[in-house]
């Protein structure tokens, strides 16, 4: 991959939080790496692995050490965040629509309209003056998509979207993401805690263990022959599905 | 004397503004003591109200029927509430999705296993073999935390040792897993695989995630609008799953292997409780459908042992 398809450049990023008894806790050490145009970049680890902390530096939420560097010539609202809790990114008071108008307004023209982004996720005109409770779960991810979208983004960062959704829908939201990112060249950096939605449809997976990335590569080779022992554990600890009879 | 847990025609509707509104159609259950069952389908297929509606509880504004609920060969009435207060942590206990409102944030751990346990069965010995048996190894420590002092997983193995306090023969979990990372998950299904095993309870399981009905074992049902589409021991459906709405999960699922095969989604929504209209519920999404399935709701056949299926063109010379 040539350098200029980097879209989003980490180096050394670190996240410390204070603790008022006891010393600072390092929820994030010395992570490096890079995110290039279209791909999906998965990250997985155990709970408190820092996951969460990496997705909040790399957008910009949680104060950090190190570097996150975009590629020359984005605009500020280039990395967008997607929570699990999809209500968390709509304002549940206002509509969808006028969600949508407040992130496009900034925008320079030629934009997309409200209605345009919404059916470029799946949704339709109904939606434009629904509020984000009257949505189903897999219809709010989809408009906190399109939200993310509004803002032209060149990095889309998703923390556990698919954890509240029925499998059906999660193949949905994971079937839109790859349109999006053959069409527009969205990276997208995808937290979870589904090893094997990570071995299924990322490009390359990053495995977090105790706030540092301990393995990184294509997830065939991450997961069939990992370097890491906490990789191996992750994976073995996985729920499996069942083999087929062997008989004897 | 049977010992299991069984339900016959139960349903579940609720009131709303438009009209009664159904969310479970008539569904028979059998749950036996010593076997796990779990039940899968999308939100909206009347799953956790099923569950639920086996202790007697309904959503606000919710109504409960059956023609028959018996329990270790007892006729159980569904109006009394007498019954109802008899059987609930007695005989069937709940284990629910962990969450922040699961356990009472104020209460230690000892506090919320004293009162579990009630007035006559508590004791720091009794709170530390439940602590022991739901795979704590130093349970004599963790009696003075407070819940935010756990773990969610450790909080989810309280949440159990909480339910198991009293005795009971059944418990219908809802959820256990669904806001655990995968060891957690992992962990709390082997948990209830072993409390089936060696302590012969009867575990009933609603989950959205057919890998964990895979880990917990058993039999499995497979819900869509309120009714049961098919059901059989959870490997054989898996493996080889005969109605289209459980093959449509199956490709649906990231956890399905061949790991390398991409994942299919299934394009639509599910509906959001009983469709009220003849037919079968799945017709509109479904590629096999006839005019078989749009005229009449599918019975429920017996294609087997513990197999049944509810779709008219699969069921057609598969069932002797």
């Amino acid at each position: 991959m040539s350098s200029a398809a980097v879209l989003l450049s980490v180096r050394s990023l670190g996240v410390r939080y204070t603790r008022r008894h006891g010393p600072p806790f390092d929820a994030l050490r010395e992570v490096s790496f890079d995110l290039v145009r279209s791909e999906f970049l998965a990250l997985v680890g155990a709970s408190g692995s820092g996951k969460s902390s990496l997705a909040r530096a790399v957008a910009g939420l949680t104060p950090c050490s190190g570097t996150v560097r975009l590629s020359a010539g984005s605009g500020a609202r280039a990395i967008q965040l997607v929570f699990q809790d999809a209500g968390a990114s709509l304002n549940p008071r206002r509509r969808i629509g006028a969600v949508l108008e407040e992130v496009l307004a900034p925008a320079p023209h030629p934009r997309p309209s409200a209605l345009e982004l919404l059916e470029r996720v799946g949704l339709g005109r109904e939606q434009l003056s629904a509020a984000p409770h009257e949505l189903s779960g897999g219809q709010r991810q989809r408009a906190a998509i399109a939200r993310a979208l509004a803002a032209q983004p060149s990095v889309l960062v998703c923390d556990e979207i698919l954890s509240a959704l029925d499998t059906s829908v999660q193949a949905q939201i994971l079937a839109l993401l790859g349109e999006l990112r053959r069409e527009r060249g969205l990276g997208v950096l995808f937290v979870t805690h589904d090893l094997a939605v990570a071995r299924r449809c990322a490009d390359r997976v990053g495995v977090l263990h105790a706030g540092e990335l301990v393995e990184l590569g294509p997830p065939a080779q991450v997961f069939d022959a990992p370097t890491s022992e906490h990789t191996r554990k992750l994976w073995s600890a996985r729920l499996r599905w069942p083999a087929p009879h062997t008989r004897p | 004397m049977s010992e299991a847990l069984e339900v016959r025609g139960l349903r579940v509707s609720y009131a709303t503004r438009a009209g009664s509104r159904g969310a479970v159609a008539g569904v028979d259950l059998r749950l036996e003591r010593g076997a796990a069952h779990s039940v899968v389908g999308e939100s909206g297929c009347g799953k956790s109200s099923l569950a639920l509606a086996l202790l007697g509880l309904v959503r606000p504004g919710g109504q409960l029927a059956a023609d028959s609920y018996t329990l270790d060969g007892r006729a159980w009435s569904l109006e009394r509430a007498r019954d109802w207060s008899e059987l609930r942590g007695r005989r069937v206990g709940l284990l629910l999705q962990e969450s922040a409102q699961a356990l009472d944030p104020r209460l230690s751990v000892e506090r919320q296993l004293r009162e579990a346990l009630g007035a006559a069965g508590a004791g720091r010995e009794r709170s530390l073999e439940l602590l022991a048996r739901v795979g704590f190894d130093a349970p004599g420590e963790l009696l003075a935390r407070l819940p935010h002092e756990l773990s969610g997983g450790m909080r989810q193995r309280v949440q159990l040792a909480c339910a198991l306090a009293t005795g009971p023969s059944y418990l219908i979990a809802d959820e256990p897993t669904a806001s655990l990372d995968a060891l957690l998950a992992r962990r709390i299904l082997t948990l209830l695989a072993s409390l089936v095993e060696r302590e012969r309870l009867g575990v009933l399981m609603v989950t959205h995630d057919l890998a964990a009905a895979a880990e917990l074992g058993g039999g499995l049902s497979v819900m869509y609008a309120g009714t049961v589409v098919e059901r059989g021991p959870v490997r054989e459906l898996l493996l080889a799953p005969r109605h289209p709405y459980t093959e449509a999960l199956i490709a649906a699922c990231a956890a399905r292997e061949p790991l390398d095969e991409p994942l299919r989604g299934l394009s639509g929504a599910a509906p959001q409780g009983v469709l009220e209209r003849d037919g079968c519920a799945f017709a509109e999404r479904c590629a096999l459908a006839r005019d078989v399935c749009r005229s009449a709701r599918p019975a429920l056949l017996t294609l087997g042992p513990g197999r049944d299926l509810a779709c008219p063109p699969r069921a057609q010379g598969a069932a002797r």
